[in-house]
């Protein structure tokens, strides 16, 4: 059996694979990978496990600070997305600067497993705002696992934001931050405590909501969740149907992966009345952007949302 | 049968004629045992079909271990051959699957010798030249690798014969092309020219588009590089013991012990060493301890040609991954074959526990159990291991065989108690479908 692979024409078709290898994006993993499974860790600056906090401070430099979480699910049912997602958010500083998106951002990155079965399934790093952030990005543990359950451990990174997240934006000035969580499967029933305790060593002795722990993100952060294609339920309606009551018009689906970085990027622009779609996907086309299109599809629902005040148009409950 | 303490090397071998779930089943063991190190693939090459289903993804093992999709990375360990060219169509599968820069979980012997484009055109040729007498060969030049390799060592002459391969020209005197020669570009296109002039005279015999070949410089340019993305180590066995000092290593078997060479029913075999007695006392002699867990279905498959005593064409078993293969010939299936069972583990120099695959299907089927063929519980001598000789009566008697039958236990349970039985050793492993998922320890980590 096998393939039926016998000429080189095979070879030249696995350019990819070849380019791949020895690819410096991937050394943390491959570090990892040389270790039997249950001595890898997150690297130290993404190490969850009895952190306390996560700080998103004002400088004289940043004096109006804007925090912004990227979380990207790294278990096997996203394929190759999350090399793509890894790559293209080392991009978002600089659009959102040029852009002049939002005031001061600080990017906190991070990678989301599955609680229940993964050797490393959660790993967040700190509120940056220069190239620390591809540092970071190199050191994800790209695990590539999952339970095979279609449910992965977003939220028990909800959680963790909930319980160590601290922002001067929200302190001193109320203003919301952004959570962005990029994958393709629905949340585990509940916030396991079991999950709790091993991974951030919480003494929690109760499964907690998963509604809940989503209701209290929102209360101090725009959350929103991103599907995009290339993985294994980008067209499965229960994933929609899992995360509209979650996350509401903030669910957006993006046809093409690579597209990530600008739309997150527009879409903290047009939530800070920044730009407008048009006028962002202008700055996408000037900026030499290929992902304009996938990016203008994934914000049509959430540009025609209603805006609750001065967005001249009346909120949908009066 | 001993129990298994942490840590101890696992070796895990197909007890019937291939596809008895060795994917499944080290995918499973890579992802429950938590110091898993890496997997070993020893025996075969590229011809291995192990499948492996997790949630969404699925994927064909050919030579890369099944530990793969677990982030476990795999040792290529002589004497398995290497077929880099269907290696990087597989490293390219891989990374679709969201497997990051595949060939860096490589690690292949610098002694393991090469598959080319060059064998597996002769391996077609000799097949289109059997016409219906096949032998139930992948097409994947695994034969013609070993068979070249031998002819070149023993300096064969045209008339010759190596195994069951008639020799049809004079043997170069240039060396069979290893991973380690890959090193070299020169190295490598002299043994695929030495190569390429040997098999000439047979491709040349076939008419056949299958057997066009490629320039030597072009196939020689893809070995070469696809060499130096992975990488090959001249020390194997230090490579192999260091992973054993950090963790549990799985060493993954290739077909099914009924196929073995030395133990199989000539000539309806593989050209390779299925059973793990060799490796076993290597690794004996090197102060581990393994552990041997053999692997079969509730009932019995075989994929092309050969004897196949408990064979039933009215049963309706079909396989998601298995099809009929162009080389290969049909997919067969029958019923649970305890005489066969019982000779599989005795060439295997027997096994420390069983797993059990394929245990959904009972109770939808009438299957059967054949306890004894003609009366017989027993009726195969284990061979000698040293030729080919004493495999004719053994052949002989699989093809005559007349299996006695009686129902096979309706539920699971009683399957896994009749092999325990039937068997002597304990069935520590369950599976009821393809997934990860489906499988069960019946003892954690194996240690029962």
């Amino acid at each position: 059996m096998g393939g039926g692979y016998w000429d080189t024409s095979a070879f030249d078709a696995a350019a990819a694979a070849r380019k791949a290898a020895g690819d410096p994006d991937f050394g943390y993993s491959n570090r990892m990978r040389n270790l039997p499974r249950d001595q890898r860790t997150a690297a130290p600056e993404l190490d969850v496990f009895g952190a306390t906090r996560r700080e998103s401070r004002d400088s004289d430099e940043h004096p109006a600070s804007t925090p912004i979480v990227v979380l990207f699910d790294v278990t096997g049912s996203m394929g190759m997305v999350p090399v793509t997602v890894q790559k293209r958010l080392a991009d978002l500083l600089g659009l959102l600067t040029r852009g002049g998106y939002t005031t001061d951002p600080q990017i906190m990155i991070g990678a989301i497993g599955d609680d229940q079965f993964d050797d490393v399934p959660l790993q967040i790093g700190q509120f940056e705002s220069d190239n620390r952030i591809d540092e970071q990005l190199r050191n994800i543990y790209l695990e590539g696992g999952g339970g095979g359950d279609k449910r992965e451990g977003y939220a028990l990174a909800a959680y963790f934001l909930n319980t160590r997240a601290q922002t001067d934006a929200w302190d001193r000035r109320g203003r919301k931050g952004y959570v962005f969580f990029i994958g393709d499967e629905m949340n585990k029933p509940a916030v396991y405590a079991r999950s709790v305790r091993r991974v951030l060593g919480d003494e929690l002795t109760e499964d907690l909501a998963v509604e809940q722990v989503y209701e209290q993100l929102a209360r101090r952060w725009h959350t929103f969740y991103v599907l995009p294609d290339l993985t294994s339920y980008y067209n499965d309606p229960e994933i929609e149907n899992h995360w509209r009551p979650l996350v509401g018009e903030r669910f957006l689906k993006l046809d093409d992966p690579a597209g990530v970085a600008d739309l997150i990027a527009l879409t903290i622009g047009m939530t800070e009345d920044a730009i407008d779609l048009k006028q962002g996907l202008a700055d996408l086309k000037d900026a030499g952007s290929t992902a304009g299109r996938a990016v203008g599809k994934a914000l049509i629902p959430f540009a025609d949302r209603p805006v609750p005040a001065g967005g001249g148009r009346l909120p949908e409950d009066l | 049968m001993t129990a298994r303490v942490p840590g101890r090397p696992i070796v895990v071998v197909g007890l019937g004629y291939g596809d008895e779930s060795k994917g499944a089943t080290v995918d499973y063991l890579a992802s429950t045992i938590g110091d898993t190190a890496a997997v070993v693939r020893w025996s075969g090459g590229g011809q291995a079909a192990h499948n492996v289903c997790h949630g969404p993804r699925h994927h064909t093992f050919r030579q890369f271990g099944s530990g793969t999709l677990r982030g476990v990375r795999t040792i290529a360990r002589a004497p398995m051959l290497v077929n880099p060219i269907s290696l990087a169509t597989e490293a390219a599968e891989l990374a679709v699957l969201g497997v990051g820069d595949p060939f860096g979980l490589l690690t292949v012997d610098a002694n393991a010798l090469v598959t080319t484009p060059i064998h597996v055109a002769m391996n077609r040729a000799r097949e289109i030249a059997r016409g219906a007498a096949r032998h139930g060969s992948c097409g994947e030049g695994v034969g013609e690798t070993r068979a070249y390799a031998l002819a070149v060592g023993s300096r064969a002459r045209r008339g010759d014969s190596v195994g069951n391969f008639p020799v049809h020209a004079d043997v170069p005197g240039s060396p069979a092309l290893t991973m380690g020669m890959l090193r070299s570009r020169a190295a490598t296109v002299g043994a695929l020219d030495a190569l390429a002039g040997y098999a000439r005279p047979l491709l040349d015999s076939v008419n056949h588009p299958d057997v066009a070949l490629e320039p030597v410089e072009t196939i020689a340019e893809a070995l070469c590089e696809i060499a130096s993305l992975l990488r090959v180590v001249d020390d194997m066995d230090a490579h192999v013991d260091a992973a054993m000092a950090s963790g549990t290593v799985i060493f993954e078997g290739s077909q099914g012990v009924l196929l073995d060479e030395w133990y199989g029913f000539h000539p309806y075999t593989t050209w390779s060493t299925i059973t793990p007695r060799q490796l076993v006392a290597d690794l004996r002699a090197a102060g581990h301890n393994p552990y041997v867990l053999g692997l079969t279905r509730s009932y019995a498959t075989r994929h092309g040609a050969g004897p196949m005593p408990t064979e039933d064409r009215s049963l309706d078993l079909p396989d998601v991954h298995n099809r009929e293969g162009r080389y290969q010939g049909a997919w067969r299936t029958g019923h649970l074959d305890l005489p066969a069972l019982r000779y599989a583990i005795a060439a295997a120099g027997g096994v420390d526990g069983i797993g059990v695959s394929h245990l959904d299907a009972v109770g939808t089927r009438e299957l059967l159990v054949a306890d004894s063929w003609s009366g017989i519980p027993d009726p195969l001598p284990l061979p000698s291991g040293t030729g080919v000789g004493e495999l004719a009566a053994l052949t002989a008697r699989a093809s005559a065989a007349e299996p006695d039958y009686r129902d096979l236990p309706g539920t699971p349970d009683g399957v896994l108690d009749l092999i325990t039985s039937a068997t002597g050793c304990p069935v520590v492993l369950a599976a009821a479908g393809p997934q990860r998922t489906d499988r069960r320890m019946l003892c954690p980590n194996l240690t029962c």
